[in-house]
């Protein structure tokens, strides 16, 4: 019974890092003690572990206030930063890969670029021209660059004052939130970037398919990434 | 959180478990809160698991310190006041007096 609460009180207190683990052991002592009291009143085991488990409290009540007393605030909002930094990397990872795509599609087929409407000089809405190409290239690097600061600034505040939690560089939700990241990243740019380029009339006789070759392998290999890595980490739980 | 004439004793567990400390010099949770109870002759009955995070929060707060007991049986944690700790208890001490003086006065006023 002691132990059985114990295992919902770990799983609660699951990425408090050394706070949880000392509560956890805080915990353990207290309640061992109170069942050897129970004993020592002629109490038998069960009913002395019965009545310790009790007296504690509930698993879910005890684990939140451990995690609100410990800083769980600010885990929560470094988990925002870490997300907001995570999700401006992928965004700009994105940017890239289109401008990459642009780059092939105006290579393999220059003679059949669309004349881009006079009102449209610069920018996205004209892509197929290069400045939009050199629009998507600059604007992915900054997006990449600000998201990479993002990061870098929760690192180091998470340093300077020391909060309690899960380890700063890889909470053990990240592995999820980056193979999320990637799947979005995989699926959304090509599925934009085709019907962009085919809403604004490609070349006739152009598939949709051929837009987005950089991009389309990127995604590929972005798939099989997350699957590897989910192989090799279940390996390595499992062992 | 348990209640004691309506009131949420939350608000004065801190100041609660301060003094046991101060009384008992260093203890660990369990020897704290059962102090509570007995000391207090049952009317402070909690949670006994509420005792820790508000020992983290004290801890965090500066009132209080903490290292593993070495001679333990079991891996223990055991608290004392710090020197800033003595002081906020003895301030909260008195907020408390002058609540309670306040609250007699009435209450005798109306048993009167």
């Amino acid at each position: 019974m002691i132990d059985e609460y114990l295992d919902r009180l770990f799983n609660r207190l699951a990425g408090t890092g050394r706070a949880g683990r000392r509560a956890l052991a805080e915990a353990e002592d207290h309640l061992q003690s109170a069942v050897d009291d129970g004993l020592d009143r002629g109490l038998s085991r069960d009913d002395a572990e019965r009545e310790a488990v009790r007296r504690f409290g509930d698993a879910n009540h005890i684990a939140r206030r451990i995690w609100l007393a410990d800083g769980g605030v600010a885990s929560v909002l470094s988990g925002l930063w870490l997300l907001v930094g995570l999700v401006m990397i992928v965004v700009g990872a994105g940017r890239l890969l289109k401008a990459g795509d642009l780059a092939v599609l105006m290579m393999k087929y220059p003679e059949t670029r669309p004349a881009c409407p006079s009102h449209l000089t610069v920018g996205w809405d004209c892509s197929t021209t290069p400045p939009a190409m050199v629009y998507l290239l600059w604007t992915g690097l900054a997006v990449i660059a600000v998201g990479s600061a993002v990061l870098l600034v929760r690192r180091f505040v998470m340093r300077v004052h020391g909060f309690a939690g899960a380890d700063p560089w890889f909470p053990f939700y990240t592995f999820w939130l980056l193979s999320i990241g990637i799947i979005l990243l995989a699926f959304a740019p090509p599925m934009l970037g085709a019907y962009e380029l085919w809403s604004l009339g490609g070349p006739d006789g152009l598939p949709g398919w051929h837009t987005s070759i950089t991009t389309s392998a990127a995604a590929l290999l972005a798939v099989i990434w997350v699957v590897v890595s989910g192989l090799m980490r279940r390996r390595r739980t499992v062992s | 959180m348990p209640r004691l004439l309506g009131m949420d004793l939350r608000g004065h567990l801190d100041l609660l478990l301060l003094s046991t400390l101060r009384q008992l010099g260093s203890a660990h949770g369990y020897a704290l809160i059962t102090a509570l109870r007995e000391r207090s002759e049952g009317t402070f009955d909690l949670p006994e698991g509420t005792v820790y995070p508000a020992l983290h929060r004290l801890e965090r707060d500066g009132l209080v310190s903490s290292e593993w007991d070495q001679q333990a049986p079991r891996r223990r944690r055991v608290y004392r006041l710090t020197p800033k700790g003595v002081k906020a208890l003895a301030a909260r001490q008195q907020q408390w007096q002058a609540f309670a003086r306040g609250v007699q006065g009435v209450l005798g006023e109306a048993f009167a």
